[in-house]
C-alpha cells in the first residue's frame, strides 16, 4: 500500500470515530451544565483539546479551527472558574453545534462524495472542508426536458450533470458518485429501461444511492417497481421544481443548513439531555426547557418547529400547556409530540385531542425518537412550503414576500439598516403568451425566475407576486445598490434569445424600486414600489426607475 | 560539537489516530526508526532498554503529560542528556516558551502535516 493509500485509510478510519467523539463531547458538556464536576470537566477539555490538534493533520481543518476556539474557551472557564449555565447561546454550545454539524458533514461527504474525501497532502493546513456533494446526475432522453429541468435544478446551487443513454450513465457511474440521481423512466430500451438501470446499480452498491425518477405515467404497478428498484421519490411530469429542489434538499443533506428546530419540555433534567444529545447527533438544533412556565418564552426566542413534552409535569400538565400554545394562531401549526409512560389509550386520546400530534411512551428507542421527530419535520416544513411558495417557479408567494417584507423593515428598523423592495414585470406578456402560447409562457416565468434567484445575492428574496409580476427584497441594500444590481440582469436578459417552433423572441422586463431611505412602513414601500414600476412602463419600459423621496 | 545521526525516536502520544498517522510520517515518510508509547507511564518503562536519540512528546495527555513525563525521563540517568522535542495544539507562545524552558529543542504544532512532519524534527534535531 502507498503512503497516501495508508493515510487515506487512517483518514477513514478518523471520520468512522468522529461522531462517538462529538457524543462524548456533548455528553459531557450537557453532564457539566447540570451537575459541575472537574472530572468531568478535565476530561471535556482533554478531548477538545485532541481534536483541535488532530482534526488539522486529516485535513479537517476547519474543525481543527472551532475545536481550537473551544479549548481556548475551556481554559477561561478553567482560569477563571466560571462555570456556565444553560443558555441557548452560551458560546461553548454554539461551538458544540459547529462541531456537530462540521462532524455531519464530514461524515456524508465521507459516504456521498469518495472523491472529495482525497488527503489534501500538500495543504492541509489551509485545506477546508470539502463541501457536501451538490452533484446531481439526470438521466433523461428528451432532451428540452432534460436541460430545463438542469437549468431550473442548479438554480438551487446543485451541479447537474445530463446523460441522454442510460450506458452513458452506467458509465460515468463508475467513475463519480453522485449525491442523487433523477431518472426517467420510459427509454427506447424499454418501457422501465430507467428502473432497471437503478436495481442493477442499487444491487451493487453498498451505500444506498437517493434516486428520483421522473415520469409521465404514474399507474401503481410502475410506482412499486419504481420503489422496489431503491427508488426515493417518484414525480410525474410536468415536474414540480419546488417539489423536485426540495425532495434532493431532503435526500442529499445539501442546502440543509437549517437545522430543525426541536424544542423539548419535560421537568426531568436528566431524560430531557438524553434525548436532546440523541437528536443533536442526528444534526438537529435542539433547546430543552425543564419549567413548563418558560415554554412561551422559548417558542419566540428559538421559533421550534417541532415540540417534544411530557405529559406529566408539576405546575402544569403537557395537555393544558399543548392547549395554551395552540391559543396562539402563530403556534397552531407546531407539531406537538407527547412523551409519556402512558400507555392507557384513553388518556392518549385525551392528549390528542389537546392539540397533541402524536404520542410516544416512554421508554422510546433512540432511532424511534429520531425518526418520528423527523418524517414529522419534514411533512410540516413541505406543507408550509406548499402553502407558501409556487409551484411553476418555486419562488415564495406574494402573501409570504408582503409577510416577509414585514419582517425584514421591523428588522432593518431596530438594527438601524436599510432595505429595499423591487416590483418586477414582464413587458408584453400577454402578447408573448398570445404568439408563442402558454408553455412558452410559462418557460420565459421559468427562465426569469431562475435568472433572478441566481443573479441575485443568497440573502436576496425573490418571489412571485403574481402573473408575470416579481419582487425581491433586497436585504441591508439601498435602492440605488439594488436599482444596480437589478438593471444588470435587466440588460442581460435584454439581449437573451427564445425560441418556440423555430422562432426566436426576445422579452424584457421594467422594475419600480423603494426602500427604508425613503419610506418607512410596508404599505408605503410597496405602493412606491408599485407606482415607481408603472413610471418605468409609461416612460418605455425595459428600464428601471426608483421611488423618488418625496412620493 | 559533532550531531550524532538521528536514528531512533521513542514517540509519546495518547490518541491512537494521531498514532498512526505520525508513524507512517515518521517511519515510512522519514525513515527513521520509530516507537510508540500511549502514556507516560509506558514511555518510563521502555525508554531505557529503547535508548532513543530523541524525544517526541504529546504535551497534553491523561496521566502524566508531556513536560511530567519529561522531567522524569531525564531522572534516568542514561537518558538526562537525550533531547526532546514537543507536539501540541497549544497556541500560545507564553506555554510554547514554558515547553522550551523545560530544555526541549522545539515544538512541533498541531495539527502536523504527514508529509513534512519529518522533515521538521529532522530541522529541529539539526538546530542543536
Amino acid at each position: 500500500m502507498s503512503i497516501e493509500e495508508k493515510l487515506r485509510e487512517l483518514k477513514n478510519t478518523y471520520i468512522a470515530h468522529l461522531p462517538d467523539k462529538i457524543m462524548e463531547i456533548q455528553r459531557l458538556w450537557d453532564g457539566l451544565i447540570s451537575d459541575w464536576q472537574k472530572d468531568a470537566f478535565d476530561e471535556l477539555h482533554r478531548l477538545i483539546h485532541s481534536l483541535a490538534g488532530s482534526a488539522g493533520t486529516f485535513g479537517f481543518s476547519h474543525m481543527g479551527d472551532v475545536a481550537r476556539s473551544a479549548d481556548k474557551l475551556l481554559k477561561d472557564y478553567r482560569d477563571s472558574g466560571a462555570r456556565p449555565g444553560k443558555s441557548k447561546n452560551n458560546e461553548f454550545e454554539l461551538l458544540l453545534n459547529k462541531l456537530s454539524k462540521l462532524c455531519t458533514e464530514i461524515s456524508l461527504t465521507s459516504k456521498n462524495d469518495a472523491i472529495s474525501v482525497e488527503l489534501s497532502l500538500e495543504s492541509s493546513q489551509e485545506s477546508s472542508v470539502p463541501i457536501v456533494g451538490n452533484r446531481i446526475f439526470l438521466v433523461e432522453d428528451d432532451e428540452e426536458t432534460a436541460k430545463e429541468l438542469s437549468l431550473q435544478i442548479e438554480a438551487f446551487g446543485y451541479d447537474v450533470s445530463v446523460f441522454g443513454q442510460i450506458n452513458d450513465f452506467i458509465n460515468a457511474m463508475n467513475d463519480l458518485s453522485p449525491a442523487a440521481v433523477i431518472m426517467d423512466i420510459v427509454f427506447p430500451e424499454g418501457q422501465q429501461a430507467g428502473i432497471d438501470a437503478i436495481r442493477e446499480i442499487q444491487r451493487q452498491r453498498v451505500l444506498h444511492l437517493p434516486v428520483i425518477y421522473i415520469s409521465s405515467s404514474g399507474d401503481l404497478k410502475t410506482r412499486l417497481n419504481a420503489v422496489r428498484s431503491g427508488g426515493d421519490a417518484y414525480l410525474t411530469k410536468p415536474i414540480d421544481v419546488n417539489l423536485i429542489v426540495e425532495t434532493l434538499d431532503v435526500l442529499t443533506s445539501f442546502n440543509a443548513n437549517d437545522q430543525y428546530r426541536i424544542l423539548i419540555v419535560d421537568d426531568d433534567e436528566y431524560l430531557s439531555q438524553h434525548f436532546a444529545t440523541v437528536l443533536r447527533h442526528s444534526g438537529m438544533d435542539v433547546m430543552v426547557v425543564n419549567q413548563p412556565f418558560e415554554t412561551m418564552q422559548a417558542l419566540l426566542d428559538f421559533d421550534p418547529e417541532l415540540i417534544l413534552m411530557d405529559i406529566y409535569m408539576p405546575e402544569c400538565s403537557g395537555m393544558e400547556l399543548a392547549k395554551v400554545i395552540r391559543q396562539n394562531i402563530s403556534h397552531i401549526n407546531i407539531p406537538i409530540v407527547f412523551l409519556s409512560n402512558e400507555t392507557d389509550q384513553e388518556q392518549q386520546y385525551a392528549a390528542l385531542r389537546m392539540g397533541g400530534d402524536d404520542y410516544l411512551t416512554k421508554p422510546i428507542e433512540d432511532n424511534h425518537l429520531i425518526s418520528s421527530v423527523i418524517t414529522r419535520v419534514q411533512r410540516s416544513r413541505k406543507l408550509a412550503s406548499a402553502i407558501t411558495r409556487d409551484s411553476l417557479t418555486g419562488l415564495v408567494n406574494h402573501a409570504k414576500i408582503r409577510e416577509q417584507l414585514e419582517i425584514e423593515v421591523l428588522r432593518a428598523e431596530r438594527q438601524g439598516t436599510v432595505v429595499s423592495f423591487a416590483m418586477i414585470d414582464l413587458d408584453y406578456f400577454k402578447s408573448v403568451n398570445d404568439t408563442y402560447g402558454h408553455v412558452a409562457g410559462d418557460h420565459i416565468i421559468r427562465e426569469i425566475s431562475r435568472v433572478l434567484k441566481q443573479k441575485l445575492r443568497r440573502t436576496d428574496i425573490v418571489g412571485r407576486y403574481g402573473g408575470e409580476e416579481f419582487a425581491v427584497i433586497f436585504n441591508d441594500t439601498t435602492e440605488e445598490d439594488a436599482a444596480f444590481a437589478l438593471n444588470k440582469i435587466r440588460e442581460e436578459f435584454a439581449q437573451k434569445t427564445h425560441f418556440r417552433n423555430n422562432e426566436e423572441f426576445r422579452v424584457t422586463f421594467s422594475a419600480g424600486v423603494s426602500g427604508f431611505t425613503s419610506h418607512k412602513n410596508v404599505e408605503d414601500i410597496v405602493k412606491s414600489a408599485d407606482e415607481s414600476l408603472y413610471l418605468a412602463k409609461s416612460k418605455g419600459r425595459n428600464c428601471i426607475v426608483i421611488a423618488n423621496d418625496k412620493s | 560539537m559533532v550531531i550524532k545521526t538521528l536514528e531512533k525516536i521513542l514517540y509519546v502520544e495518547d490518541e491512537m489516530d494521531i498514532q498512526s498517522v505520525a508513524k507512517i510520517a515518521i517511519e515510512t515518510v522519514g525513515g527513521f526508526t520509530l516507537k510508540v508509547c500511549s502514556s507516560g507511564d509506558e514511555a518510563l518503562n521502555e525508554a531505557e532498554s529503547y535508548a532513543p536519540d530523541l524525544f517526541l512528546l504529546d504535551v497534553m495527555m491523561p496521566g502524566l503529560d508531556g513536560p511530567s513525563t519529561l522531567v522524569k525521563l531525564r531522572e534516568i540517568a542514561s537518558l538526562s542528556q537525550v533531547p526532546a522535542i514537543f507536539m501540541t495544539a497549544k497556541v500560545q507562545s507564553s506555554e510554547i516558551d514554558e515547553l522550551l524552558q523545560l530544555g526541549a529543542l522545539g515544538v512541533i504544532p498541531k495539527p502536523f502535516d504527514p508529509m513534512t512532519l519529518a522533515t521538521q524534527i529532522k530541522k529541529i534535531w539539526e538546530s542543536q
